[in-house]
């Protein structure tokens, strides 16, 4: 027993994997939360795409030695206002859209990264660098997630109810299409701080595969949101001491042990409702 | 303290006004296409149930979602109890047709109803015992009592459209507009929905039900409107209605 207590608190005696830790737990909840919406409004290709088109934000703010989270935040903004914008005026369907405003902001980003002579920063963004934290990033962090959080309690009865009836809403007076750009904000926000601990290759598994694990056990979007949290920080642990005891890339870790978890729910809902016919 | 979602929230009706007033109201959505809705006058007392008739695309659910503020129009003037479209947000309650509500959602019946409070509640609000109780004894009403904590997406489709009423009624809303709230729906719903009209009426409500269904026309309605291609043909008191001239319509 206290073998096992060891191998799991041994790795954190360094103040670099506890500022991991705390991280990787307040980013991966964060995204769980808010990746409830994400799963039940099918924003998953939104998500992916505020995460790519952090790329370009990044590379520009690191050449003119700009903050990389201001960069990467800028960006994620200016994309999320820029999707609510197109969904309004554009003729094109708005996956589409996405589809094509996104793989050239990234190819954009990779243009202007292979102008640089080092590779090495810029490949943090790319697949993340949480074991890097510094403390003053994690204050950064933690302000986001706050934002975030206090943002959903506040306005969720009426997110809730424009996720799955935007017609009531609009005639109760709610101007749907205000508060999905106010979630496409805070989602940008909340990826920005997830391409720390897994890259903008990889964010989108944060945001959506702990909620569709949650979506699985619970009927009710604030229990879900509450499981997938706790999937999502249960996941960053266990990949974080995988990746400390097997020396592997902790964004991929993390990210391998949320899909192992959805696997392993979707397994026993199959059992059971098989039980039940 | 109430935060309300729309600025001109409370807006008092003007007394003794007609439910709803149009004038010269046309709605296009497509120019090549024709007028969806072309409308010159027609007026709708308060306090009586009035029944939307007519083929697909003759305009009923355009004109259910004029009335609801959801649908824009290009010329004329629309007004409910005397005040401009989306001037009186809790006056109105639209039930849609079921498809537009994704029932998929993670909510339960009990918290769907609850969103018939909003209006009311305004922003940063939740709802109080007073909600509370609302909802538990109009769910009784309308026979959903057992089944208050089961997801939406568990319901029956009579279930879901009874679930949409009781919405409608826990909103406290004067004008309701129901788009074939009838269709795919057992004969115990049908009745209720028709029982529940009924009472609402007494207590001075008026109901605009788009319906296909011709058959108790003239027991379950005070007026009639006949609607063929956007244009009101024929507007009369349900009594003098025949099934005959219906068909005519449908034809």
């Amino acid at each position: 027993m206290s073998e096992l207590w060891q191998w799991l608190t041994a790795p954190f005696a360094y103040q670099f994997m506890q500022n991991a830790l705390l991280a990787s737990l307040l980013i991966a909840a964060t995204c769980g939360i808010i990746g409830s919406y994400v799963v039940l409004r099918r924003m998953a290709f939104i998500g992916d795409a505020l995460a790519h088109t952090a790329l370009p934000g990044v590379v520009i703010a690191y050449m003119n030695g700009w903050s990389l989270v201001g960069g990467a935040l800028a960006a994620g903004i200016m994309t999320a206002l820029g999707i609510g914008w197109m969904a309004r005026k554009s003729n094109l369907r708005e996956d589409t859209a996405i589809g094509v405003i996104f793989t050239a902001m990234f190819a954009l980003g990779i243009l202007l990264m292979s102008r640089l002579q080092s590779f090495r920063d810029l490949s943090h963004i790319l697949f993340g660098n949480i074991l890097g934290v510094q403390s003053q990033e994690l204050w950064l962090m933690s302000g986001v997630a706050l934002v975030v959080l206090v943002v959903l309690i506040l306005f969720h009865k009426e997110l809730e109810l424009t996720s799955f009836d935007s017609t009531h809403a609009e005639v109760i007076g709610i101007q749907s299409n205000h508060l999905r750009t106010m979630l496409l904000i805070l989602l940008a926000f909340t990826v920005v701080t997830g391409i720390q601990v897994v890259g903008v290759v990889l964010t989108s598994a944060l945001l959506v595969t702990p909620a569709a694990a949650a979506s699985l056990v619970t009927s009710d979007l604030r229990r879900m949101m509450a499981v997938s949290a706790v999937i999502g920080a249960g996941s960053a642990f266990v990949g974080l001491l995988l990746s400390y005891y097997f020396a592997v890339s902790t964004g991929a870790a993390i990210v391998l042990t949320c899909t192992a978890v959805f696997g392993i729910i979707v397994f026993f809902n199959w059992i059971t409702r098989r039980r039940i016919r | 303290m109430i935060f309300h979602y729309s600025g001109r929230h409370h807006v008092d009706s003007i007394p003794g006004a007609d439910a709803v007033n149009i004038r010269n109201l046309r709605v296009v959505y497509d120019a090549s296409q024709g007028d969806a809705l072309n409308c010159t006058a027609l007026d709708i007392p308060a306090g009586i149930r009035t029944a939307l008739i007519g083929p697909n695309g003759a305009g009923k659910s355009t004109l259910l979602k004029t009335l609801a503020g959801l649908q824009p129009y290009n010329t004329g003037s629309v007004a409910i109890y005397g005040r401009p479209v989306r001037a009186c947000h809790h006056r109105v309650a639209y039930l849609p047709q079921r498809g537009e509500i994704d029932w998929r959602f993670p909510i339960t019946v009990r918290r769907f109803v609850m969103g018939g409070r909003y209006v009311h509640l305004g922003w940063l609000t939740n709802p109080q015992a007073y909600d509370d109780t609302l909802v538990v004894q109009t769910l009784q009403r309308l026979g959903l009592g057992s089944v208050a904590d089961r997801r939406i997406s568990d319901l029956s489709g009579g279930q879901q459209q009874r679930a949409l009423l009781a919405r409608a009624i826990v909103q406290e809303a004067e004008l309701l507009l129901l788009d074939e709230p009838f269709n795919n729906v057992d004969p115990e719903t049908r009745l209720l929905i028709c029982t529940i009209l009924d009472e609402l009426q007494q207590l001075g409500r008026t109901a605009i039900v788009a319906t296909h269904d011709l058959s108790r026309l003239s027991q379950e309605f005070d007026f009639i409107i006949s609607l063929h291609a956007g244009a009101v043909i024929k507007h009369q008191v349900a009594e003098l209605y025949q099934q005959t001239a219906a068909e005519q319509t449908y034809e």
